[in-house]
């Protein structure tokens, strides 16, 4: 039998803590937990576990800075919990290498997905040159793109775009990582050019480019890329 | 400005402050000087023309050369000049040359004459002088008096009374100038003004105190960099602050303890004390406005919060009864009414806590080009559980321009919106959004086909916890005013208009950056 996988939760909050506790637990994990960044590190040393989630409003540590602690000795996945309106706190925490994030109030079931999303990615160490989401198609090595039947030409930098976010599926990227990568460091600040790529990447690949079910927005912080629920996954997307 | 009788006043004056013995000789020796100079350099051209002029004609050179000093000296070096040249005259041109004593009555009475007419002449004219420099320098007074008056009068804060202050000073007394206010009540701390234009030391503070505690104008000699002057503002029933003056330059209209500087602090008094009590006014004004929204925001939460929670506690007790535990279907609505609760508690504290942030102003948008087709699609995917029955039409470019916003305000403002209009409207209502550059504005209008808002209370609901009579609960009144300054933050308006079906139709407009939409260069 497999052995759980353990998953530490840094919250400072008894009542999260439980919770997060019952619905880990029922998902097939196992919890240890902390209520201070110190306690936390300390846990994360003793226990090696698989995933972190972590509370950024801790008493005695800033998240970030834990968050950067944990990055200096492991890339473990972490999943940063935060309340509206840190917007800026997010977008620094994911720069720094946080996997994703959830914003209080969240559902239990939503942060376990998340999770779930972030260990799988992790678990791939190959990415698939194929996968078939939604009507589209996607061979990576041929370079060929089909909605239904009907082929896509994308151009050298949507093409480029394309792969960091299926390289990235399910991750949350943001502004300045995508403008990055695409355009170089000198550029990552130019969200304008940003908005309408991602326009001309939505006309060319989404059912309906006005309500947008693969490439979705992340107010204020970017964007990711969803697989519509239900279907394929890069998993069981072997296009023959 | 620069005239010489200006550069003399300006050098008397200094002479005056410093109080100093020696520089106050200088200044006068120096006059001295330029008579005996004067008189010399016209005796020495008149010289060369001795021989073949009479000696009357050279005397009445020697009289304008008089009359020219006369204009730029005081009385006792114009005497002396005249005594000079009548002397000169004698000895250079009377004949016999080089003689004085060896005169005839005719040459002794044309002597007395000449150094009576230059003496008088001088006298004369050195008094017109004097007498027009004061003058002038009323004149000037009265102008620097209503340029302040006049700044003064413009000023609408504290702030802006110190800022004209500082301004002023350094234009009319050539003075660096610090204002430090006394704060209002018992035992009021001498506090420095961030708008002067140095920092005072502790010595210097010191002596602003006493200043402010006597009442009276300091003047003192000016050691390096020491504050010269302390001028004390005095109000009607209380002294308000200090001025410390440096003085910055020698070049200035007036002397730092010229009469003007006290009529200056009297009207600095006077505006400081029309500042004071408007603020004061203001002050009453919030805490009165302060207090009944406190009231009302009582009332209002005291339902909205205690609502949900009730539902949460009563139904989370249900889930104990053994009855309800073991019925599947009890038990899923128990726990979706628990959900539902929380939901709208968790709506009621974020609407407080914007409503909060707004009016303590720590709300300042993060602008960044944003597509608001992609905002509205954002919106109305996040709130699909709150629109639960409610059809939603979107009409939106697929090309639209960028608009410049904080796109996670404008996409709490859309969603409050739609919330407003699933939640006051029958079920199963349509809401339709549309969006579209409009001139210099880029317009969301979110219409629903509901019983709509009557006139009257159309300019009312974007007010601070105001409720339609027949309102159903679960509002707290605030999501509207919320959205007002969210958009009023962006240059805004939002209004609300009678829709074409006669329901609700909230238009926000936000302004539109004329902007070129940027290419996206590379190859297929």
């Amino acid at each position: 039998m497999k052995r759980p996988q353990t998953v530490l939760i840094i919250d400072d909050e008894e009542g999260i803590r439980s919770f997060l506790e019952i619905a880990f637990r029922a998902g097939g994990f196992d919890v240890v937990h902390a209520a201070t960044a110190g306690e936390g590190m300390v846990q994360f040393a003793a226990r090696q576990p698989a995933a972190v989630i972590l509370d950024l409003g801790l008493p005695d540590e800033d998240g970030k800075d834990i968050l950067n602690r944990i990055r200096c000795v492991s890339a473990v996945p972490v999943v940063i919990l935060s309340v509206r309106s840190s917007e800026q706190e997010i977008i620094e925490c994911l720069d720094a290498g946080a996997d994703d994030y959830i914003v209080k109030p969240f559902r239990p079931g939503e942060l376990l997905a998340r999770l779930r999303n972030v260990l799988r990615r992790r678990m791939s160490t190959e990415i698939p040159r194929t996968y078939a989401i939604g009507r589209l198609s996607i061979d990576l090595s041929a370079r060929t793109i089909r909605k239904g039947s009907e082929p896509v030409r994308l151009t050298a930098k949507e093409f480029q775009l394309l792969v960091l976010f299926l390289e990235n599926l399910g991750k949350v990227l943001t502004h300045k990582y995508i403008l990055r990568r695409i355009r170089g460091p000198e550029m990552a600040s130019d969200v304008e050019y940003l908005r309408v790529f991602i326009r001309s990447l939505r006309k060319k690949l989404e059912d309906d480019p006005s309500d947008p079910q693969l490439f979705v927005t992340e107010s204020g912080i970017g964007y990711r890329l969803v697989l519509p629920e239900g279907k394929g996954t890069p998993e069981d997307s072997a296009v023959p | 400005m620069s005239s010489p009788s200006h550069d003399t006043a300006t050098l008397r004056s200094e002479e005056r402050r410093a109080g100093g013995v020696h520089s106050g000789r200088l200044g006068r020796a120096a006059q001295y000087i330029i008579a005996a100079a004067g008189v010399s350099i016209v005796i020495l051209a008149c010289a060369p023309f001795a021989g073949f002029l009479g000696y009357h004609s050279i005397g009445l050179v020697l009289l304008a050369g008089i009359t020219s000093l006369s204009l730029f000296l005081e009385i006792g070096p114009v005497i002396f000049a005249a005594l000079l040249s009548a002397v000169g005259w004698d000895f250079f041109f009377i004949p016999p040359i080089y003689d004085i004593s060896q005169h005839g009555v005719e040459e002794i009475i044309i002597l007395i004459m000449y150094f009576c007419v230059a003496g008088a002449m001088g006298t004369l004219t050195s008094r017109v002088r004097r007498e027009d420099r004061a003058r002038r320098r009323a004149q000037e007074s009265a102008n620097a008096l209503l340029s302040l008056t006049r700044d003064l009068s413009h000023a609408v804060s504290t702030d802006d009374v110190v800022h004209m202050t500082v301004h002023n000073m350094e234009a009319y007394f050539g003075a660096k100038a610090a204002v430090c206010l006394l704060r209002e009540g018992e035992g009021g701390e001498l506090m420095q003004h961030a708008g002067g234009t140095f920092s005072l030391t502790e010595a210097e503070m010191a002596a602003a105190r006493r200043a402010c505690g006597s009442g009276q104008f300091i003047v003192k000699e000016q050691e390096n960099d020491e504050a010269a002057a302390y001028l004390p503002i005095l109000g009607p029933r209380r002294p308000l602050g200090v001025i410390a003056l440096r003085r910055a330059h020698r070049h200035a209209s007036f002397p730092l303890d010229s009469p003007l500087i006290e009529a200056f602090a009297k009207q600095i008094a006077v505006a400081m004390e029309r500042e004071s009590l408007t603020e004061r006014q203001k002050k009453s004004g919030l805490i009165e406005e302060s207090e009944r929204l406190f009231k009302t925001l009582f009332s209002s939460l005291s339902h909205e919060v205690r609502t949900p929670l009730s539902t949460i506690i009563g139904a989370s007790d249900n889930l104990n009864e053994p009855f309800i535990a073991s019925d599947e279907f009890l038990r899923g609505e128990t726990v979706r009414e628990i959900q539902g609760a929380a939901a709208r508690l968790n709506r009621v504290l974020g609407n407080l806590l914007d409503m909060s942030r707004l009016e303590a102003g720590f709300l300042r948008p993060n602008f960044e080009w944003c597509d608001m087709s992609d905002i509205v699609t954002g919106c109305v995917r996040t709130v699909r559980d709150e629109l639960a029955g409610h059809p939603v039409e979107l009409d939106l470019p697929g090309n639209g321009p960028l608009v410049r916003v904080d796109s996670v305000l404008m996409e709490q403002v859309v969603r409050n919106l739609l919330i407003n209009a699933a939640m006051y409207t029958p079920p199963g209502t349509k809401i339709t959004v549309r969006a579209r550059p409009l001139d210099t504005r880029y317009v969301i209008e979110v219409e629903d086909a509901g019983p709509g808002i009557p006139e009257g209370a159309r300019s009312k609901v974007f007010e601070k916890f105001f409720r339609l009579p027949n309102a159903r609960a679960g509002g707290t009144g605030l999501g509207l005013s919320i959205c007002k300054g969210v958009i009023e933050a962006h240059d805004g308006i939002i209004s609300l208009e009678a829709g074409a079906a006669g329901g609700a139709r909230f238009v926000i407009a936000v302004p539109l950056t004329d902007r070129k939409l940027p290419t996206i260069d590379d190859e297929a």
